[in-house]
């Protein structure tokens, strides 16, 4: 395989995984990840960063299309970012300077996986929490409204301390392994401080982009980054979501859910078994 | 007073919508700017066929740290990489912008609170950008 052709199965594959991971809410870096280690022999530091980078991209264009219809909650996001930037900050200095083993990053992208696509094949909650008013989430102004239907639907939420821990592990893995960390997002939005579900997937996406830039900065400051990696990831995967946007809208995405979950599932284990037989390393 | 409280509330909520949009208008100026300056690179990198990186050649040894005046100066020279590097430098700055203008507006509606909270979380963007230069 000469390096022309490498780029340019790097740009359709990112493609693809930018359309899935929109499809199903995922992100594509848990496609990318694996296509650049295994796939093309990128060492998983690289592959990392350059996941990182496209989270980035994706965040900015899905929050840009999501505050036009004013269901994003600011405020809750950039209460939640202290706690995801502080986690991924920690996941990529664990990274880079305790030179953890680049087989165990693929085993825990592996079980991380796995464990994501279990909580995806869940019902999502949709919780409508009135505002207490003295509560530790009313003092933080952790609540909104949003118009459905005309109606103007006000909500508060509950635990905002037990969802900040949280929070913070979905950072330190979005800064370990390039991963949007999504459904560690969900749990803590949605589970624990019972955001309505809009809100939560909205304001989620709204916040990866600082969350990944927190720990992406460190990543290219250290030389992780390079522009022909990088660049075909992001252009992929930006224009793939934005066609898998406009995808969902129009189709019925349950199956497709179930059927992307059988995928995960497979490059799961295909990860794991690698990293078992030290394929990251060699 | 019930009024005034109203009126107080209506128009917080502008505010906020107003907010919306702008904050909106910069994530998208982003976007359109880093695909800009990669596809160029990209295109410019695929017609050269100059300086293609072999995947395979990367090893897991620490690579060079990045060297802003490195980058400038290829910059300059036109390099494909550089150029591509410059939508990756956009991209970063995106959400960063996103949060200095957010805090702003906190300040100018005397939102203390929502002041301090965007204060620690560009203190933590600059912790790690400390971190990434200095360790």
């Amino acid at each position: 395989m000469n390096e022309w052709s490498q780029l340019l199965i790097l740009l359709s594959g990112s493609f693809i995984a930018g359309l899935i991971g929109a499809l199903t809410g995922l992100g594509g870096g848990f496609i990318v990840v694996p296509l650049l280690t295994l796939g093309l022999g990128v060492p998983m530091k690289y592959a990392v960063a350059a996941s990182l980078i496209s989270v980035i991209g994706t965040s900015n264009g899905a929050a840009a299309a999501y505050l036009k219809e004013k269901i994003t909650n600011m405020q809750v996001g950039m209460f939640l970012q202290i706690p995801t930037t502080f986690g991924a900050i920690l996941g990529a200095v664990v990274v880079i300077w305790f030179a953890i083993p680049v087989d165990v990053l693929g085993m825990i992208f592996g079980i991380i996986l796995i464990i994501t696509a279990i909580l995806t094949a869940q019902k999502k909650p949709d919780h409508r929490l009135p505002i207490v008013p003295g509560s530790l989430a009313d003092k933080l102004q952790l609540q909104g409204t949003f118009v459905q239907q005309k109606e103007t639907i006000s909500y508060g939420s509950a635990h905002p301390i037990l969802g900040s821990v949280i929070m913070s592990i979905a950072g330190f893995l979005s800064g370990l392994l390039g991963i949007g960390g999504g459904v560690f997002k969900v749990l803590a939005m949605d589970n624990v401080m019972r955001l309505p579900f809009k809100v939560s997937t909205t304001t989620s996406n709204f916040m990866i982009g600082v969350t990944a830039v927190s720990s992406a900065i460190i990543y290219f400051l250290n030389g992780f980054v390079l522009p022909q990696i990088a660049a075909p990831v992001y252009i992929g995967i930006v224009f793939g979501a934005l066609l898998g946007s406009k995808i969902l809208v129009k189709i019925k995405v349950d199956l497709l859910k179930r059927i992307f979950s059988v995928v995960v599932m497979i490059i799961a284990v295909f990860m794991i078994y690698n990293a078992w037989n030290g394929n990251f390393s060699k | 007073m019930a009024i005034l409280v109203n009126k107080g509330y209506g128009s917080m909520k502008e505010e906020n919508q107003d907010l919306d949009l702008k904050v909106g208008r910069i994530l998208r100026a982003g976007v359109w700017i880093s695909l800009f300056f990669g596809i160029l690179g990209f295109l410019w990198l695929l017609l050269s066929k100059e300086g293609l990186l072999s995947f395979q050649s990367l090893s897991h040894e620490l690579p060079p740290r990045f060297s802003l005046t490195e980058f400038l100066k290829s910059l300059g020279q036109g390099s494909p990489d550089a150029i591509m590097m410059l939508g990756v430098v956009a991209l970063i700055l995106t959400p960063l912008i996103r949060v200095i203008f957010a805090l702003f507006a906190y300040a100018n509606r005397g939102n203390k609170l929502y002041l301090i909270i965007s204060l620690i979380v560009l203190v933590l963007i600059f912790v790690s950008v400390l971190l990434g230069l200095y360790l």
